[in-house]
């Protein structure tokens, strides 16, 4: 047999879902920072977390990533791309960029992601649980009912998220989010 | 069959078991490759004289007891798994023989992290994913036919100052052997008998309804049930009926293989929380809320709860039950059972949180608890797997039904 | 329902199955703290497309292909192991990734054997010979044709090596290349997964675990086995047959083989007749023998076979021939795919006397000559 004939191959990059992804994840980082400052229910997630709090949220092995962090005053902050060099308690990764393409592009909610899991925590699940509980309200302010419907498993009532709340609530965080104040 | 768009399922724990199961263990340890086992268990094994049968059966091997943990308390933490660990260390052990309940089993898990992977403190792995490598050999042996943790791949492991369990999951915490023999359940009394095998009948019947779903939990979580319905009172009423104890310890362990890889929703995630809060033990909380669980997720899983019955009451009553009528019998049929093991057992089988009493007959959830409760089950993982939402509010109705048994009133469950 | 007195069980493989299932297989390798697998799928006409999608699959990834052989692996035989455990080594593979079935899965075991044991698979031939884990092994399944590629054995020149050993760690069931299979090779996979989960679920071995993996697996072979053999490129029935084989596999390992699997491999020996067509044929024939010789079959198989819904609604008395009128019904399920009888594919009565002696030698638990006159002959003659 020629060994030659079956070389070594080298897998290569999904470089347009790789950017895909982060833009997204660029996104939704900016949108929770946003959150936090028009949403009651993510600014009090946010204050009843730890001092010091931040998560990493992205792609096995070599992302994309996003941080977001809890800063002094209790509220969230858009800490980048980057995590080398910062102390991050939680880690949530999803398992590959197939996977997380199913994630981003509400293919599968993140409960059914968790369910098939894809997501490897590392870190407190309590944490955890707040960040999901975070995202998938975020997920309600910046997407279209028909959409968002999908990715979370109960899209909340008129009564419990007033249309003026919605929808001043989705403009604010979008500004904001894309103009990062 | 349901098929789901994508699942994973692995149960990689060779099952041994019979009435002299034991008799085998030296070829186990032989095959192993293992000389110097720690035993970790609990001083109720110990004093019930299980471990002298274990050691008995020894015997013929060359392998030797390294060390003996025996002060795994019912209701294990942190504390003392770093503790164990210490002390196999010490002993230079090679390998963990568990022999207990749930609380044994899952801290002999959390041992063989600390042994495997280093470090002095098990809550250093905290999460999902965090144990990614073969730990030790380990060889299982529950004393009683509930947690099937001897196949699960998570370890819940308390931290009493902060009130919570933190669940461990790897599929490394798989066990290499389960060994099921029935003179390790055959002392289990009545009134905990009943608990422990309606914890197992709960990871089957959530396992059926619950996200993660698959052919093979599926038909693992029916195998289960059958072996479960048909034994549990039998058992109760006549403890040393061996062939029923075996049949209770089978259902448990396929129960455990559905569950584990299924995962579970609301009855799960209430009776973490409750156990956290009020410290009231995790069989007790199962039974008790598992007709809730039912009931609250009865709008998106009717078809399935329907189907429990056929394993539940078997293929009479399924037959002469129009299908419509089904998932409410299902969750008829458990309060009846519920209420026959408190007849059998005297009325020590709790129906209701308010019947729960410890051992100096002192209440254990009072109401002023339920919203203590309801905030722990916000931060517990199951909630995740339950395939309707629970939040605050939601858990709280639900605590405030299960309180004094009161069957949910269908208007006020929140449809996603 | 009642346990047995004793009994082990070991499901070893990882299922892992559905959407984008393949691109697990890095992490499941990490795992085992492997990232160089030598992959292996069999050279043709689709080997071209199934080679990108297995190589895209693992992009983004930290693991590296060894090597990739895309050769035509004709049967299960040392000289093709040793050259292949030759590619493994010179390229410092660590693991193997299997995508297909049949003869390209024996010799996948073959090459893990040899490089894990350090000398060569013939001499490990028999049972449990191998003395420690083999290097972590992923099967991908195209179609499950021989029923051993997901169960703890192999072939190597004709001999069998049996150990648990040889299990896959992980099997991962992929659309994209179930439905590459073709109709026969899918049929043959089902038929053979039938009869394997039937004659595990009835055997002495039996105990709970067995009939829990041979329910999944003849509950999806009932529902899905026709439509995924008449339209094979059909995503969600091929997936399903997969499944299924791979179950019935992990049954099979637990139990001693019977009899329907000793006579068919008897009848398929250099007559080129399928062993998988033979087998499903003489299941059919043995249940329907012990119906009519009043033996009875076991509840838990009948169920299996009828479904909670069908078993129900029969009396108790019922129940064994409405777990036949299920096999039955898949077999009319498939049309003109599934002969009626050994007649029609060619088998003569000559030959019966000739497999029933076969079998009885070559199985290690004794079975009734007598016992297999008679399914052989129900299964000639058809209904």
């Amino acid at each position: 047999m020629n060994y030659d004939r079956y070389p070594e191959i080298k897998p290569g990059r999904k470089t347009i879902k790789r950017i895909y992804i982060a833009v997204m994840l660029f996104v939704v980082g900016r949108a929770i920072q946003a959150a936090c400052r028009v949403d009651e229910t993510v600014k009090k997630e946010f204050k009843n977390l730890k001092d010091g709090f931040a998560f990493v949220l992205g792609v096995h092995p070599y992302g994309p990533w996003m941080i977001v962090g809890r800063d002094a005053k209790g509220r969230a902050k858009y800490m980048g791309w980057n995590p080398e060099g910062k102390k991050i308690p939680l880690k949530m990764s999803i398992k590959n960029v197939e996977s997380a393409i199913l994630v981003f592009t509400f293919q599968e909610s993140t409960a059914v992601a968790f369910a098939r899991n894809r997501f490897v925590v590392d870190g407190d699940l309590i944490d955890a649980l707040a960040v999901v509980r975070v995202l998938d309200l975020v997920e309600v302010y910046l997407l279209p009912k028909l959409i968002a419907a999908l990715a979370v498993k109960r899209y909340p009532k008129w009564s419990e998220l007033s249309p003026v709340r919605k929808h001043v609530g989705r403009i604010v965080i979008y500004t904001r989010a894309l103009l990062g104040f | 069959m349901f098929l789901p768009d994508y699942y994973e399922f692995c149960a990689r724990v060779k099952t041994v078991a019979g009435h002299r199961a034991l008799d085998r263990i030296p070829s186990m340890l032989s095959s192993l490759g293992v000389a110097r086992p720690m035993i970790i268990t609990d001083r109720g094994v110990s004093g019930a004289g299980l471990i002298k049968l274990v050691s008995g059966a020894m015997k013929g091997s060359k392998a030797r007891v390294g060390a003996v943990y025996d002060e795994v308390p019912p209701d294990s933490e942190y504390t003392i798994v770093n503790a164990a660990a210490k002390l196999y260390r010490a002993k230079k052990c090679d390998s963990i023989i568990a022999v207990g309940g749930g609380s044994v089993l899952d801290t002999a898990k959390g041992v063989n992290i600390l042994v495997s992977l280093g470090g002095a403190n098990i809550l250093d792995y905290e999460g999902a994913g965090a144990v990614k490598r073969k730990l030790k050999p380990m060889i299982a042996i529950p004393t009683t036919s509930g947690t099937g943790s001897e196949v699960t791949v998570v370890a819940v492991i308390a931290d009493h100052k902060k009130k919570v369990k933190i669940p461990f999951t790897s599929y490394f915490l798989l066990p290499d052997i389960a060994l099921l023999d029935s003179r390790m359940t055959k002392t289990l009394p009545p009134f905990l008998t009943a608990p422990t095998a309606m914890d197992a009948m709960t990871h089957a019947c959530e396992a059926y309804y619950c996200m993660a779903k698959n052919p093979l939990s599926d038909a693992t979580a029916l195998m289960a049930i059958r072996l479960i319905s048909a034994n549990i009172l039998n058992v109760i009423k006549k403890p040393g009926d061996l062939q029923g104890r075996l049949d209770l310890a089978n259902g448990a362990i396929l129960a455990g293989m559905a569950f584990s890889n299924s995962m579970v929703g609301m009855v799960h995630n209430l009776g973490h929380a409750t156990g956290g809060a009020c410290g009231v033990p995790h069989g007790v909380c199962m039974s008790l809320f598992l007709p809730y669980g039912l009931e609250y997720n009865m709008h998106k899983r009717a078809k399935e709860i329907g189907e429990l019955l056929f394993a539940l009451a078997g293929p009479e009553v399924y037959a002469a039950t129009p299908v419509k009528q089904r998932p409410e019998k299902t969750i008829e049929y458990i309060r009846k059972l519920n209420q026959d093991l408190h007849d059998a057992t005297g009325g020590r089988h709790a129906r209701f949180l308010k019947e729960i009493v410890d051992r100096e007959g002192r209440q254990m959830v009072p109401k002023e608890k339920l919203a203590d409760i309801a905030r722990t089950a916000q931060g517990d993982g199951a909630k995740v797997y339950n395939p309707e939402e629970i939040n605050y509010d939601d858990a709280m109705m639900v605590l405030e039904y299960a309180y004094d048994g009161k069957p949910l009133k269908r208007k006020k469950i929140r449809k996603g | 329902m009642q346990s047995p007195n004793y009994y082990e069980f070991l499901g070893r493989p990882k299922m892992i199955s559905g959407k984008r299932a393949l691109e697990q297989i890095p992490l499941e390798l990490e795992g085992y703290g492997a990232g160089r697998p030598l992959i292996l799928l069999q050279g043709g006409a689709g080997s071209r497309g199934q080679a990108d999608t297995i190589t895209k699959a693992l992009y983004d990834s930290s693991l590296v292909i060894g090597a990739l052989y895309d050769g035509a692996i004709a049967g299960s035989t040392s000289g093709i192991a040793s050259e292949l455990a030759g590619l493994f080594r010179a390229r410092k593979c660590d693991s193997i990734i299997a995508i297909g079935g049949g003869a390209l899965v024996d010799v996948a075991k073959c090459v893990n054997m040899e490089v894990a044991e350090k000398k060569p698979a013939l001499g490990l031939a028999g049972e449990g010979k191998i003395s420690r884990e083999l290097k972590p092994m992923v099967l991908v399944p195209v179609a499950l044709v021989s029923g051993n590629e997901a169960a703890n054995r192999a072939y190597i020149d004709g001999l069998a090596c049996i150990s648990h050993f040889l299990s896959p760690d992980v099997v991962v069931i992929d659309h994209r290349m179930t439905s590459t299979a073709e109709t026969r090779p899918t049929l043959y996979s089902g038929l053979t997964a039938l009869a394997h989960a039937v004659e595990a679920a009835i055997s002495v071995s039996a105990n709970p675990m067995i009939d829990a993996y041979a329910y999944a697996s003849l509950r999806l072979l009932c529902e899905h086995l026709p439509a995924a053999v008449k339209k094979p490129s059909d995503k969600k029935s091929s997936v399903a047959v997969a499944n299924a084989a791979a179950l019935a596999a992990i049954a099979f390992s637990n139990a001693p083989a019977g009899m329907a699997h000793y006579l068919a491999e008897a009848l398929a020996d250099g007559t080129g007749i399928d062993p998988g067509i033979c087998m499903g044929l003489l299941v059919r024939a043995l249940l329907k023998t012990r119906i009519v010789e009043k033996k009875g079959i076991r509840e838990e198989l009948c169920l299996a076979l009828a479904g909670p819904g069908m078993f129900s609604a029969a009396p108790a008395s019922g129940r064994a021939k409405a777990a036949l009128g299920a096999i039955d019904g898949t077999f009319a399920d498939l049309g003109g795919m599934m002969p009626g009888s050994l007649r029609e594919i060619g088998v003569t009565q000559q030959r019966l006397n000739e497999a029933v002696r076969e079998a009885v030698k070559a199985s290690p638990s004794k079975l009734s000559a007598k016992e297999c006159m008679a399914v052989i002959g129900r299964a000639w003659n058809g209904k």
